[in-house]
């Protein structure tokens, strides 16, 4: 009874309905893509052919494949600077490399700056206190020591932030030049160079004159620059 | 019997907080969503062009209407998917401007791909290059159908194309698909 109602179709009528039905089974696409009849018709069909079989096959894997791609794919560089320049004309960028690439890099350069700043007004404040009217221990002998310690830093310190400063942008010019994976190494570890830069300087800030503290920032200092200099070496 | 009655005494759904700030004008809200939708969008522009360097400046045209039209957004669908077809528009309209629409509409696409090797050397996986390589029409249906989970009848209203026509570009570029993975 149903042979008579569902007639018998050739291979070209059933690889055009085999999108339909792989849909149906595989796709989101719940179960009304074909007609009750052109059902029934591939079914008998694909009982009795090995061809269309394969090809069914075929498309369930392919559908199962592009279902397992990612939905997303992240641009290889910051596309917002460009995006807020054209619906925020007026809006200024405050340092000339966030524009560039903020997300990556403007976190890991203002921690730099960051304690740079504290730090030097730590410094200041600590040469300040112990000028020998308000020397908090009352020994003429700290004092000097201090002050050589804070001079000395300033100028130091800012020598490492030009030559970090520089490192940096030399880096991120190359930064496309450098594997995702490498990139994530690089930014995991200046993360965790500047958050001990944060330590110490804490640190310091409550004791400016303590020469192990500022041996340390030191040592931090040109680890971060070795970091970056290695970074650039690997990207050139 | 009562479990049934859980979808209908949902409230509608709202805008997200963040659509409501950058509908307000608030710059930042509107980069929290760029940094939250951005890499679907791309994935999305990537895969229709075949091309990473348009592809990043259809995904900042697509941002830049959205920032233009939040007014419209009324939060009747997810942001996510009002976004989206933003962005399937923004890469049609580029195309209807460059002429390559009007051979996609007529199925007749045999002209190659722009740069197909630069999407191909980005994607680690045989089936992306495979997928940048198809004919643009065909790439441009499979990656909507297939892919984005439209239906053939969205596909051809968007493209302005027949519901037929549609069909037909997936069933094409499923073969090659197949042919090319085959090999
Ligand atoms: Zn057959």
């Amino acid at each position: 009874m149903t042979r008579e109602m569902t007639p018998m179709i050739d291979c070209t009528e059933a690889k055009s309905l085999l999108d339909e039905l792989v849909d149906e089974q595989v796709g989101e696409s719940s179960g009304d893509l074909l007609t009750e009849h052109d059902r029934h018709a591939i079914e008998r069909h694909l009982e009795r052919c090995t061809s269309c079989r394969t090809e069914l096959r075929q498309l369930r894997d392919l559908r199962r494949a592009t279902a397992d791609l990612p939905e997303e794919i992240a641009p290889e560089r910051d596309l917002f600077p460009e995006i807020r320049s054209r619906i925020a004309p007026g809006t200024v960028v405050t340092h000339p490399r966030a524009a560039s690439h903020p997300r990556r890099w403007i976190g890991l350069a203002a921690a730099g700056l960051l304690a740079a700043g504290a730090l030097t007004a730590a410094l200041l404040l600590g040469r300040a206190e112990r000028s020998p009217a308000t020397s908090p221990r009352g020994t003429g002998l700290a004092q000097p020591a201090a002050t050589l310690m804070a001079d000395d830093w300033l100028v130091a310190e800012r020598e490492y932030l030009q030559a970090t400063d520089r490192l940096l942008s030399a880096l991120e010019a190359r930064e496309s030049q450098l594997s995702p994976q490498t990139l994530a190494v690089l930014e995991k570890n200046l993360q965790v160079i500047n958050d001990a830069i944060e330590d110490v300087r804490t640190a310091l800030e409550s004791d400016p004159a303590n020469t192990q503290s500022s041996h340390i920032l030191t040592a931090l200092y040109q680890q971060r620059m070795q970091l970056l200099w290695t970074a650039n070496r690997l990207s050139s | 019997m009562e479990a049934c009655a859980i979808p209908r005494s949902e409230p509608p759904p709202q805008p997200e907080e963040q659509v409501v700030r950058a509908r307000a004008g608030d710059l930042s809200a509107f980069e929290e969503l760029y940094r939250e939708h951005v890499d679907r969008v791309y994935a999305l522009c990537l895969r229709m062009t075949a091309n990473a360097e348009r592809a990043e400046e259809l995904t900042q045209e697509a941002f830049v209407r959205v920032w233009e039209r939040l007014r419209t957004f009324r939060g009747e669908s997810p942001f996510g998917r009002w976004l989206r077809t933003i962005a399937i528009n923004t890469v049609l309209a580029d195309w209807r401007s460059s002429g390559r629409l009007r051979a996609l509409e007529r199925g007749l696409d045999e002209m190659p791909p722009l740069a197909s090797n630069e999407a191909a050397s980005a994607s680690r996986l045989d089936l992306e290059a495979a997928i940048a390589k198809l004919p643009a029409g065909a790439r441009t249906v499979f990656v909507l159908h297939d892919i984005e989970g439209l239906r053939h009848e969205e596909i051809a209203r968007l493209v302005g194309s027949a519901t037929g026509t549609s069909k037909a570009q997936l069933h094409r570029a499923r073969r090659l698909l197949r042919e090319a993975l085959r090999r």
